[in-house]
């Protein structure tokens, strides 16, 4: 008895001695960080990261109507460091709490981080080491200043990361920015030697917009997409789950738009190598509804070819985005950002190994085809 | 063992000789013995009769009063006695030949008699509420069975109510406990020992087991150590399970206690063994695992479905009660990250200000719980109310509003609570409630990873564990399919062909295959049939 007692006593100071208890803080002398804002500071040496966080005093206050509308929603503090990590540990002479990186949900870059590659590699490092920082958070490059976003009080929802993490949430409503994380992020990142697309934020006066992204090359900016040039990069990698095109059809005199609402979408893949030259092609079908008409027309819809013009037009609108797309990246900037070397490598193994090396040098002179095809499902209730 | 061999006292120990003080022929000095022993017992009452024609036989009865059923010595001993042995017909020659003989099988007209020769022996039945009958001239004493004391009427368990199923519970006398067994097996291979334990309480124990069915092994162990058990007095079935239970450091139950009468019949039918005490209301089933802390005796009377959910429920509640103040101090101090965003940021707003850490307010508020459950049963019924109202203001609202515990933390020990008293055992139950303190303080020094560790102690143990030889987490350790039906869920019924496999029964066979004795007579009839065509 008296030796197995040892036992239990000896396991449970073992136990005791070799962990401890060094994260234990409690959950009200935390400060939740939302987002963060990394920019460098005006001589390109230093960093300015900003932290922003709710206060936590006030989420209760509005949910019981205590009234309280004089203190603030939430805080952000910017700290000026030669490191990312410094500034964490620096900041806390000027908090009462401990920052928790646990349930951060975006992480912002100004424009001039991305711009250096020192500087950008060495943020990147700061975060993967990072054994807070969730894989999950959004991370983001806004053209303007990161603390000129966090900064600002957004009525909408003061919780800047809060906001940015709700908007993300509608992807399948709108096909602007691509839903990409820093999981995804990272891994094209060290995957392609430092390409990778990342979402753009803006502020505007009492809001944000994401829309659009940048281009990471080498570690590098290499510049914006918009619009439909961002739409075809999503439709060529399979980021497209919703959201609109606009087609023109024949009006009265001058043209109409009508939308189509894309509600779901196949992608498929196929890669060929014929004398040489390798032909990659991708197949998209796409479905989706008209929502919108205009009324006289409306009864036309079931009558003759209208529907099949409709999806040839909305076809060739997709294709037009993708080759836009195709161009930027192709011809433009020679980077492999479609994920074409990414699929030879999955699937077709064999034709990797003969290519895989410099591919670089091969991906310029890829075909790559592009077939849509396009199906109207609906085309609208009436009340 | 050897806590045990300084209980029982080792196993080799000669017993004592008991032979006893034989009776001798003379009225009086039998008497004399008696009354010498039961020297200043005020309750026992002498009698002194002279019998016969001339009243020439001199006889004596002596009993306690208020331990025997007046109305039976007054008309079938006294008044046959006196009176109707005066117009009886044996004559005067047969009579002196052998007056013991005639009044025992011609005179008394009580039921139940026997015979002993041993004064000792006829003291522990007087004691027992017994009439003794002492002849002069004779050293047979006859043992007239009276017992007859005010009892409790048969009423519901209190501590087992089920909404449907019998509402009768066990009583204090053993002989209505054991007669409930048998209204409710008919089965002459229901068997009833009884023994007499404790030194001086001399308590009734019966030990209940159906011959072919029980497994030969848990009754020998059974009654080996009940045999082995030398103790002054037994108070209540726990002495038995205390004497009588394999690990004694362990907090879970390892015998179960019960004052259902279905369920020791049912239990009895499975092979295990009941335990019934003189004096309480509860039984004891042998052996025990921690599914049977789970099962309600209502599982079986509802349909399939209804039953399993349930019981999952159960289990689930034992892991919430176990563990839920646990989680609650490992999220807030350790591991705010492993909580959705919302319910982070609503806990820390929650936790301003509060003055305690996690930990401590948790432990303040499961205390404060504990002592108004323990308050509670203390106090009368009428009051018992009172301290209702008064602790749940304390504990919750009053709590809250003077901003010492979080609400959060309110609805937590709210929870354990009631999950707590969802587990059937009580004894079960309070060992998960007893747990949930070593949880809370390893959650409070390791985290997490301290609520992993007490779960790897606990199952540890639990997994070494045996109750009579069978293993405690069986059938969950030993996988077998046909136990399974009657352990996390409860099958339906035609699943319960067999009796459990971690019982060694001799008649295995519960139940006759419905489906198969269908498809045999779809067989049958589709034969009959082609018989006719031909």
């Amino acid at each position: 008895m008296k030796r197995k007692l040892k036992i239990v006593i000896l396991w449970v100071l073992i136990a005791l001695m070799l962990t401890g208890c060094w994260d234990k803080i409690e959950i009200e002398d935390r400060a939740f960080v939302m987002a963060i804002g990394i920019d460098l500071s005006s001589s390109n040496k230093r960093y300015v990261v900003t932290f922003q966080f709710p206060n936590a005093a006030q989420i209760t206050k509005g949910t019981s109507g205590g009234g309280g509308g004089s203190e603030k929603p939430s805080f952000a503090v910017s700290e000026v460091a030669d490191t990312i990590f410094s500034a964490s540990r620096h900041i806390s002479t000027r908090i009462n709490k401990a920052l928790y990186l646990g349930h951060t949900q975006a992480i912002i870059f100004g424009k001039d981080v991305v711009e250096n590659k020192d500087k950008f590699q060495q943020v990147l490092d700061s975060l993967d080491r990072s054994y807070e920082l969730s894989r999950k958070v959004y991370l983001l490059v806004t053209p303007q200043k990161a603390q000129d976003i966090l900064l600002k009080k957004y009525e909408m929802e003061p919780n800047t990361g809060a906001y940015i993490r709700d908007i993300f949430k509608h992807y399948n409503l709108t096909s602007k920015f691509p839903t990409i994380d820093y999981n995804k992020i990272t891994k094209s990142l060290h995957e392609t030697n430092g390409n990778a697309i990342i979402p753009k934020i803006i502020a505007g006066k009492d809001e944000i917009k994401i829309a659009g992204s940048a281009i990471i090359k080498n570690y590098k900016l290499a510049g914006w997409m918009e619009d439909d040039e961002n739409m075809g990069y999503m439709w060529l990698t399979g980021l497209v789950k919703g959201g609109d095109i606009s087609i023109n059809m024949p009006g009265d005199g001058e043209e109409i738009k009508v939308p189509f609402n894309i509600s779901n979408v196949i992608r498929r893949r196929d890669v060929k190598e014929e004398n040489g030259k390798i032909i990659y092609r991708v197949k998209l079908e796409v479905e989706g509804d008209i929502t919108e008409y205009t009324f006289e027309k409306h009864g036309e819809m079931m009558k003759g070819d209208l529907l099949n013009v409709i999806e040839r037009k909305t076809s060739d609108e997709i294709k037009k985005m993708t080759q836009k797309a195709i161009n930027r990246f192709q011809k433009e900037l020679k980077v492999d950002m479609l994920g074409i070397g990414d699929y030879i490598e999955k699937y077709h193994p064999s034709l990797w190994e003969k290519v895989g090396k410099d591919w670089d040098k091969i991906f310029p002179e890829v075909e790559i085809k592009v077939d849509v095809t396009s199906h109207v499902r609906r085309i609208g209730l009436f009340r | 063992m050897r806590f045990f061999d300084k209980i029982f006292g080792k196993k080799d120990d000669k017993k004592e000789d008991k032979n006893g003080i034989p009776a001798s022929n003379s009225l009086k000095v039998n008497l004399d013995y008696i009354k010498n022993k039961l020297k200043d017992c005020d309750d026992v009452i002498y009698r002194d009769i002279w019998v016969g024609e001339n009243q020439q036989y001199n006889l004596a009865i002596v009993f306690i009063d208020g331990l025997v059923d007046k109305d039976l010595i007054n008309d079938h001993v006294l008044h046959s006695l006196l009176l109707d042995s005066r117009q009886a017909d044996p004559s005067i020659e047969k009579i002196k030949r052998n007056l013991y003989e005639v009044i025992k099988k011609g005179t008394i007209t009580g039921g139940d008699i026997k015979e002993i020769t041993d004064l000792d022996k006829c003291i522990l039945s007087i004691l027992s509420g017994d009439t003794a009958l002492l002849f002069d001239g004779s050293p047979e004493i006859v043992i007239i069975s009276s017992k007859g004391w005010q009892m409790r009427s048969i009423s519901p368990p209190e501590a087992e109510t089920v909404v449907r199923g019998p509402r009768e519970g066990f009583t204090e006398t053993i002989r209505v406990n054991t007669a409930l067994v048998r209204r409710w097996i008919r089965d002459p291979k229901l068997k009833i020992k009884q023994m007499q334990i404790g030194e001086r309480t001399h308590t009734d124990v019966a030990v209940l087991y159906i011959e072919d069915i029980v497994d030969r092994n848990v009754l020998n162990k059974v009654m080996e150590r009940l045999k082995n058990i030398k103790i002054d007095g037994i108070f209540e079935s726990g002495y038995i399970e205390q004497l009588i239970e394999e690990d004694w450091h362990s907090p879970f139950p390892q015998v179960l206690s019960t004052e259902r009468p279905d369920k020791v019949a049912a239990s009895l039918l499975e092979g295990r063994v009941a335990i019934l005490t003189d004096n309480t209301p509860f039984a004891l089933i042998i052996p025990t695992t921690l599914a049977t802390l789970f099962q309600s005796p209502e599982d079986y009377y509802e349909r399939w479905m209804i039953s399993s959910l349930l019981r999952i429920l159960r289990f689930l509640a034992a892991i919430v009660a176990l563990i839920s103040p646990a989680v609650y101090i490992a999220f807030t101090a350790y591991h705010p990250g492993l909580i959705p965003t919302k319910l982070t940021l609503y806990v820390a707003a929650t936790r301003q200000g509060m003055p305690f850490p996690a930990f401590f307010e948790a432990f303040i508020m499961e205390a404060t719980f504990e002592l108004l459950r323990e308050a509670g049963v203390r106090l009368p019924v009428p009051i018992g109310q009172t301290i209702g109202i008064v602790g749940g203001l304390i504990i919750g609202q009053a709590a809250v509003q003077a901003g010492i515990v979080s609400p959060l933390m309110v609805i937590v020990v709210a929870v354990t609570a009631v999950a707590s008293f969802a587990i059937p055992s009580y004894s079960a139950a309070i060992a998960f409630r007893m747990l949930r303190f070593i949880f809370m303080i390893l959650a409070a020094v390791f985290g997490l990873y301290g609520i992993m560790l007490g779960f790897m102690i606990v199952l540890t143990h639990l997994v070494v564990l045996k109750s009579f030889g069978v293993p405690y987490l069986s059938p969950f350790v030993e996988i077998d399919l046909s136990d399974l039906a009657d352990a996390l869920i409860k099958a339906p019924i035609m699943y319960f062909k067999n009796r459990p496999e971690i019982l060694d029964t001799p008649d295995r066979k519960k139940m006759k295959d419905l489906r198969e004795e269908k498809i045999e007579s779809i067989e049958d009839d589709r034969r009959d049939n082609n018989d006719k065509k031909q």
